[in-house]
């Protein structure tokens, strides 16, 4: 007898008492409707061959919109048969007239792959000739192949990123491509969002102005699965107006979705067994099943950590498998095509398989900690599900503040939509580039708009570009006049870097980019790579490559990093009675120092070595504001500040001393014996929740712990601090303000900051080299922030912190909303125009 | 200060650019005219003599092309003469290519009269380009076909981008074409350290282009977007120079390529170091009787005898003729040749079923490549896998 998936979970009962929360969602059969009689018959016949007889509604809607010539959105949630909508249309137009053209981007290279393959599939059954009929074009096509898929082919799959690199700024060699151009495919829309949308959308503007050298007017089929006002966001992003469809007619299975907290070890520390354990148990009960499992994990070791252990536990290693970036191209395919035809039985992956690559129905998901966001979750949990039948989607809470709270709250988690993605396409800074790249591709006139951009301020921004001499102005005509070629200077992702190539002897074992090669492949870091372990025997910084050589696993490692500010250069500094402000050009060092050696399960420290690595850095713009000595000692009278170092007390080493004795050196929790100094000392109570440090070291309130077990206890009564309350919520704040997304800029709190002389400072800094303007743009909207995160904090009914306003508080510990509102209430105060003082 | 200078900041050119001042214009410096009223395409035109290209230490002559060039460049031989040729070669604002760059001069060369006359278009301004490719677009009409040296990757596909910018209906890159680069990389390139034009000048041609009145390609960019600034013709001079001997340094060598393939023994003991280029472009052409001979009078005079050898033995060997490329062969295994081990031990192995002579050749072979620094470790992989065949042939022909 085979048991389904929830069964096996909840039949269990050393499982099931650990779901904490069990929402289900009703099965929704499908509304079908004929295929349009508009379709061609060598289409319909295709088809129905490949199984499709009708169409859902939605789709039919999403064709009619298309065939009336509208731009047209499609948000039907995943899964949901939306490749299809802009598949027909396509092959119905191209059966028409074969010399039409159609561009399909995809915000990754393997997306891309994947849907050409899929097409492709769909080309075969129709008996549609001509294999030059698709062509991807992207960074890994040999250059000795562009021309043929420039000329040839009909389905030109591509990226933003070659869009703007590689297409436009040559559009004359597609001259023919942009004469016949009719449609403009552009998947997971979702994804262009912050800097990054705000790039594509300039994108955009460049190609549409291309497109009209051609007279050609193509039309945008848009598609996303988690889009939140999602005809607002594309018509903003091209600047055009869009007809949706939104509502989904495909059938749905019942759908479960658990959050599982896994057991306390330790009721008294409030320590929990961790989300990686439980995810192994569960991910182990599934594989007695049939059903395919997909494991989500937060990093790519996490990924190798957990596929080592599952692998270590079952018969046939072949039914599971890893998959994140690094992976060689050819063996990710492997793996999607093993999943498809139901060879594999378990992935175990990073996000990297949370867009929509085609792997089939899988029938349960495992997310082993918060992805991080509501996008990521609904993502992910859509990977489960296979036409009508029950998926189960389980998301495994780590210890963490934020994962805690969920568990307490599952109605954040359910009932909330996806973040809101924001845009900014005439930020002055990505505008001046992409400007450059627009003249470079076709002279400016005077007169002439950009996109939404008028006409007055296009010329203001060229009248820049003459004033450095990039442009020539003759004739009411601008003109590129430099040797460069701008689009270079652009990358339309900020986290470009450098790849390197990892070797075992000859053999290319995988790749990794710059900085992460620092953090995971230093020397002597213990590297794993589809559960095969290896020790870097070297990192060659000029070859761009890392040696390796396998390792017997004993040890894994953690590199040890260093984060600080140098302040290069203040631009605007404000000064008010109690706080002051600035911006200006920050670096950012961050440095890899070392490494730990971790004894595998126990995190046990075997050892510690430091290394001689640069340091990766980022010189950026930046916004702070300190906060001034009066302000922090009316805090500190009002007991609300807590960022002062802990003061133990006299006497405090022989204290400590006493206690590991008592406890005969071994930690109190796990029982693991440890040497005198590697024994921490903890407070069961915090020391900063009594009034002195003679009733907080009362030896019953004193316990030995080693130091995992430390770190996890001190989670559970963590006070967060006013100065982490105030950071979380202008860092969640300010991206609002700024239309940009989180990843966009930074924010950092420091009790005692370098670049302020040691006072208490928040600082924001762009994520982008040299910076996109968001901090200088920030630097004035900062009075207004405190008072939008005043009201916030205010106006939210939590008891002492949740993640909309100062953050999480933990479970028994104290949150910061307390003492974040009294900053505000100051901070606020002090900035009104009477308070100021001159600079 | 505008309100968006911030945006700049850093960038800003630490004087400020002198704009549109009264610099000394065009035609006070070089003779020519306006092509219209509004003076944005500024013709320049000159016979090439030995005034007008101070330096030059060869002797311009009309050149007698050869047919196998007009075959090569897919020409039709029987209605092509000089005077149908017209020699390209454009300056431009930049090499890294794409819709940004402009042709801003392109200079053109023919034949009228026995005289090679240069005409250099010059965009006073970029708003000119309309003009420029309009005025072009006739000139192009007039010819039959393009010779250049690297147009074939470089000028010409800039000026179809051109073309297409302005919509024209035309494109210069239809045009029947010969592109001396690739040619001169076939007779010159496994000799000479590099087949740009000032190397093929300074090895081949001789031909004397003075540096002192040069520019220096890469700086020519820069020069034209100071122009533009200042409207100071005056540091352009030498731009039209640089173009003027590259034009005329293309007919030196279609000239002297011209006569290497149709009349080898007029070649100057100087350039007969390039024969066996020569002898190989006939074969490539199919004009095997031709490179034949050629190859063996290289072989008798001593010019690359080894190289020569090699290349007539295949000769032979394509020809069907096995007698004279064993005896080439032969001849050269005596010299430690590789590939003349492995031919004859192919001959020894599939023809004459000699097992044990085909073994002891590639054994021979595979010393002489491992003798080698650094090892073609290819070739000798390929080698060994031979040598394992034909023992194996031999203990199945004992059994």
């Amino acid at each position: 007898m085979t048991f389904s998936q929830l069964e096996q979970i909840l039949e269990d009962a050393s499982l099931a008492g650990n779901i904490t929360t069990h929402s289900v969602k009703k099965i929704e059969s499908a509304t079908f409707t004929k295929l349009p009689d508009s379709l061609h018959p060598v289409l319909v016949r295709a088809l129905c061959e490949t199984g499709i007889k009708n169409l859902y509604v939605h789709q039919r809607e999403a064709l009619a919109h298309i065939a009336s010539g509208q731009h047209t959105l499609i948000s039907t949630g995943v899964a949901s048969g939306k490749s299809l909508c802009y598949q027909l249309p396509l092959l119905n137009q191209f059966l028409e007239a074969p010399a039409t053209r159609a561009l399909l981007l995809f915000p990754t290279k393997a997306l891309g792959n994947d849907q050409k393959e899929n097409l492709q599939k769909l080309l075969g059954a129709s008996g549609i000739k001509g294999a030059g009929t698709m062509g991807v074009y992207d960074g890994d096509l040999p250059a000795g192949r562009r021309e043929a898929v420039r000329n040839k082919a009909a389905f030109v799959f591509s990226n933003p990123d070659m869009l703007h690199l590689g297409i436009l700024p040559h559009h004359t060699r597609w001259a023919g491509f942009f004469k016949n151009l009719k449609y403009v495919v552009v998947d997971e829309v979702h994804m262009y969002h912050g800097v990054f949308g705000s790039h594509f959308a300039n994108v955009l503007r460049r190609f549409q102005r291309i497109a009209g050298i051609y007279h050609s007017n193509p039309h945008f089929i848009v598609t996303s699965a988690t889009l939140t006002g999602g005809r607002e966001f594309v018509e903003k992003l091209f600047e055009v107006k869009f007809a949706t469809v939104e509502k989904n007619t495909s059938a749905c299975g019942e759908k479960h979705f658990l959050i599982y907290n896994p057991p306390l070890v330790n009721r008294e520390l409030g320590i929990r067994r961790p989300a990686a354990e439980e995810s192994l148990r569960l991910a182990r009960k599934l594989l007695r099943t049939k059903g395919q499992t997909l494991i989500f994990a937060h990093t790519r070791k996490a990924v190798e950590l957990l596929l080592t252990e599952l692998r270590n536990r079952v018969g046939e290693k072949g039914l599971v498998c890893g998959y994140r970036s690094g992976y060689l191209p050819h063996e990710r395919r492997d793996i999607e095509q093993k999943l498809r035809r139901g060879e594999i039985r378990t992935v175990v992956t990073t996000n990297a398989l949370e867009l929509g690559i085609d792997i089939g129905g899988i029938d349960t998901v495992i997310m082993s900690g918060y992805p991080g966001s509501i996008t990521s979750t609904k993502q992910q949990t859509g990977r489960a599900g296979r036409k009508g039948r029950r998926s189960l989607a389980i998301f495994v809470a780590s210890g963490g503040l934020m994962d805690q709270y969920l568990v307490k709250h599952p109605e954040y988690l359910l009932d909330r939509n996806p973040e809101q993605a924001l845009i900014n396409p005439d930020n002055p800074y990505i505008l001046l580039r992409h400007l450059q790249c627009a003249i470079f591709e076709k002279a400016f006139t005077e007169g002439e708009s950009f996109g939404n951009l008028c006409a007055q301020k296009v010329r203001e921004f060229m009248q820049l570009l003459e004033k450095i001499g990039r442009v020539h102005k003759s004739r009411q005509t601008w003109f590129w006049a430099s040797d460069g070629y701008p689009a270079n200077e652009i990358s339309l992702r900020t986290a470009a870097s450098d790849t390197y190539i990892l070797q075992n002897a000859e053999n290319v074992v995988g790749l990794i980019d710059r900085d992460s090669a620092f953090w995971f492949t230093h020397p002597g870091a213990v590297y794993l790579h589809n559960g095969e372990s290896y020790q870097v025997s070297s990192l060659n910084l000029e070859k761009k490559t890392v040696s390796l050589k396998p390792f017997q696993l004993s040890y894994y490692t953690q590199a040890v990093c260093d984060t600080r500010f140098e302040l290069m250069e203040t631009y605007e500094h404000q000064r008010f009675r109690e706080w002051e402000k600035f911006a200006g050009q920050l670096k950012v060092e961050t440095r890899v120092t070392g490494f730990k050696k971790l004894k595998w399960h126990m995190r046990e420290l075997l050892g510690r070595e430091e290394l001689d690595l640069p340091p990766s850095q980022l010189i950026t713009a930046g916004c702070w504001f300190v906060l001034g000595v009066e302000l922090v000692n009316r805090l500190r009278q009002e007991k609300l500040w807590n960022n002062d170092a802990n003061r133990y007390g006299h006497g405090w080493e022989d204290l400590a001393a006493s206690i590991r004795e008592r406890d005969r050196y071994r930690c109190t929790n796990c029982g693991e014996s440890a040497k005198n100094s590697t024994l921490h000392v903890h407070h069961k109570l915090p020391l900063r929740s009594f009034s002195s440090s003679a009733l907080a070291n009362r030896p019953e309130n004193l316990i030995s712990l080693c130091p995992v077990c430390h770190t996890a206890a001190e989670k559970q009564i963590y006070i967060q601090s006013g100065l982490a309350g105030l950071t979380y919520l202008l860092g969640r704040l300010a991206p609002f303000s700024l239309l940009c997304s989180g990843t966009d800029l930074h924010i950092f709190g420091e009790a005692r900051s370098a670049i302020c002389e040691d006072q208490p400072a928040v600082i924001f800094y762009d994520s982008a080299p040299g910076g996109v303007g968001l901090s200088e743009k920030l630097y004035s909207l900062l009075e207004g922030l405190f008072n939008r995160g005043l009201e916030v904090v205010s106006d939210c009914e939590c008891r002492s912190g949740c993640p909309a306003c100062v953050g999480p508080e933990a479970e028994n510990g104290v949150g910061a909303k307390a003492p974040v509102a009294q900053m505000l209430k100051y901070l606020t105060a002090a900035s009104t125009a009477s308070d100021q003082e001159p600079a | 200060m505008s309100k968006l200078d911030y945006l700049i900041k850093g960038e800003l050119p630490a004087e400020k650019p002198i704009r549109n001042t009264a610099g000394i214009p065009i035609h006070s410096l070089l003779d020519g005219n306006y092509c219209s009223p509004d003076k944005l395409v500024y013709l320049a035109t000159v016979t090439a003599t030995a005034d007008s290209m101070p330096g030059l230490k060869r002797k311009l002559l009309v050149p007698e092309v050869s047919p196998y060039l007009l075959r090569l460049a897919g020409f039709d031989r029987e209605k092509i003469c000089v005077e149908d040729l017209l020699f390209i070669d454009t300056e431009t604002t930049g090499l890294s290519g794409g819709t940004g760059t402009l042709a801003f001069m392109v200079g053109l060369g023919f034949f009228a009269a026995g005289e090679f006359i240069i005409e250099h278009y010059f965009l006073t301004d970029p708003a000119g380009e309309p003009e420029l490719v309009r005025i072009l677009t006739e000139k192009f009409r007039q010819f039959t076909a393009l010779v250049s040296f690297n147009g074939k990757s470089y000028d010409l596909p800039l000026l179809e981008t051109r073309w297409i910018i302005q919509g024209a209906d035309f494109n210069p890159r239809t045009l029947p074409h010969l592109d001396l680069l690739p040619l001169s990389r076939r007779f010159w390139g496994r000799t000479l350290p590099g087949c740009s034009l000032g190397q093929l000048e300074a090895y081949i041609l001789h031909s004397g282009r003075n540096p002192a009145t040069d520019v220096p390609g890469s700086k020519i960019p820069q020069l034209y977007f100071e122009y533009l600034q200042t409207r100071e013709f005056a540091p352009l001079i030498n731009v039209f120079y640089h173009n003027r001997f590259d034009m005329v340094s293309m007919v030196l060598l279609l000239t002297l390529i011209s006569r290497a393939l149709d009349k080898p023994h007029t070649l100057t003991a100087d350039d007969r170091v390039f024969l066996p280029g020569v002898a190989r472009l006939l074969a490539d052409m199919g004009a095997l009787e031709s490179a034949r001979v050629l190859y063996s009078a290289c072989i008798e005079q001593g010019i690359a005898v080894s190289q020569s050898t090699r290349e007539l033995s295949f000769l032979y060997k394509r020809c069907g003729r096995r007698a004279e490329s064993r005896r080439l062969w032969e001849t050269a295994v005596l010299n430690n040749k590789t590939y003349a081990c492995i031919e004859l031990a192919k001959l020894a192995e599939h023809r004459e079923k000699e097992y044990r002579r085909a073994c002891e050749l590639t054994g021979k072979a595979l010393a002489i490549e491992n003798g080698l620094s650094p090892v073609n470790s290819k070739l000798v992989a390929e080698l060994r896998h031979r040598l394992q065949r034909l023992v194996h042939k031999l203990e199945r022909r004992r059994d």
